[in-house]
């Protein structure tokens, strides 16, 4: 992909725990591996709470407008997971539907995926530039998150 | 891992009369196609993005559709679909549970070299994925 690289690693949050410090080294390559991904805009990787850990982009404009909405695209995943695993949906306080596993926010500007890291709190995103890039990147995190599983032993 | 792409491009280099190839997930969503949307609308012969995405969702259905009541009829999965008119035809075929191949074939195709040929692009890749 053209166009310089912007890294990014978030420190405004003062209570930043080490644990993400340590982390985003580590989580370089697996970054370098999603932007790589054609169509990608930003890869970051973000704490549930919605908070950019670490994150690398085409260009800071995109890097910027996802950051934004990072927090809010977590939030709505977080209460349809919760309202799946209440049962709402399936009525009578019985889940018909798993937790989803990803989500996928479409904003005019391209859409936004959303995938839990296996074994942590974390959460992958990845902005595309299209819609036409979705069937591409879902293939291509499927891929990246199995690898990292299994990298970590998980 | 192979790229999906070169894959691509070798099998479309490979059939005479190919005007595009592609791989598509069962949830209907394009995955890779070649050629691209902007070297296939210079050629003058593949479909459009739209087109395609729509052809691709359209093969998803069909799928799905003969996959379900077909398959018990035959008492095995459905692997492959041929749509043949006179101008050409599509052929899909399974690579694995997630995904399929299909290719746009113009009617100067020949289709035993096309089955044979995707046939092995298949195989290829649902060893890779496995």
């Amino acid at each position: 992909m053209s166009g310089s690289l912007v890294d990014a690693e978030r420190v405004d949050e003062a209570d930043r725990s080490d644990a993400a410090n340590g982390a985003a080294p580590a989580f370089e390559a697996l970054l370098d591996e999603l932007l790589a991904v054609r169509g990608a805009t930003v890869a970051a990787v973000a704490d549930g709470g919605g908070v950019v850990l670490a994150a690398r982009a085409a260009d800071e404009a995109a890097l910027l407008r996802t950051t934004d909405v990072v927090t809010s695209a977590l939030a709505a995943a977080a209460a349809l997971t919760g309202l799946l695993e209440d049962g709402a949906v399936g009525g009578a306080g019985r889940s018909a539907v798993a937790a989803p596993r990803q989500v996928m926010v479409n904003l005019d500007d391209g859409p936004i995926l959303l995938a839990p890291l296996t074994a942590s709190d974390h959460v992958l995103v990845l902005a595309l530039a299209s819609e036409a890039d979705i069937g591409r990147a879902r293939f291509a995190l499927k891929g990246i998150l199995a690898r990292s599983a299994k990298a970590s032993g998980a | 891992m192979a790229n999906l792409e070169d894959v691509l491009a070798g099998l479309w280099a490979q059939l005479p009369g190919c005007r595009v190839a592609a791989v598509v997930g069962m949830d209907g969503l394009l995955v890779e196609r070649h050629p691209s949307v902007a070297v296939g609308a210079a050629l003058g012969s593949a479909p459009g993005g739209d087109e395609l995405e729509y052809l691709a969702a359209d093969l998803t259905t069909a799928f799905t559709l003969v996959g379900g009541e077909l398959s018990k009829q035959l008492g095995s999965r459905v692997d492959e679909l041929v749509a043949l008119g006179e101008s050409g035809g599509y052929l899909a075929r399974r690579v694995d549970a997630n995904l399929f191949l299909f290719v746009v074939v113009g009617a100067t195709a020949d289709l035993g070299v096309v089955r044979s040929s995707v046939a092995g692009v298949c195989e290829q890749l649902a060893a890779e994925f496995a």
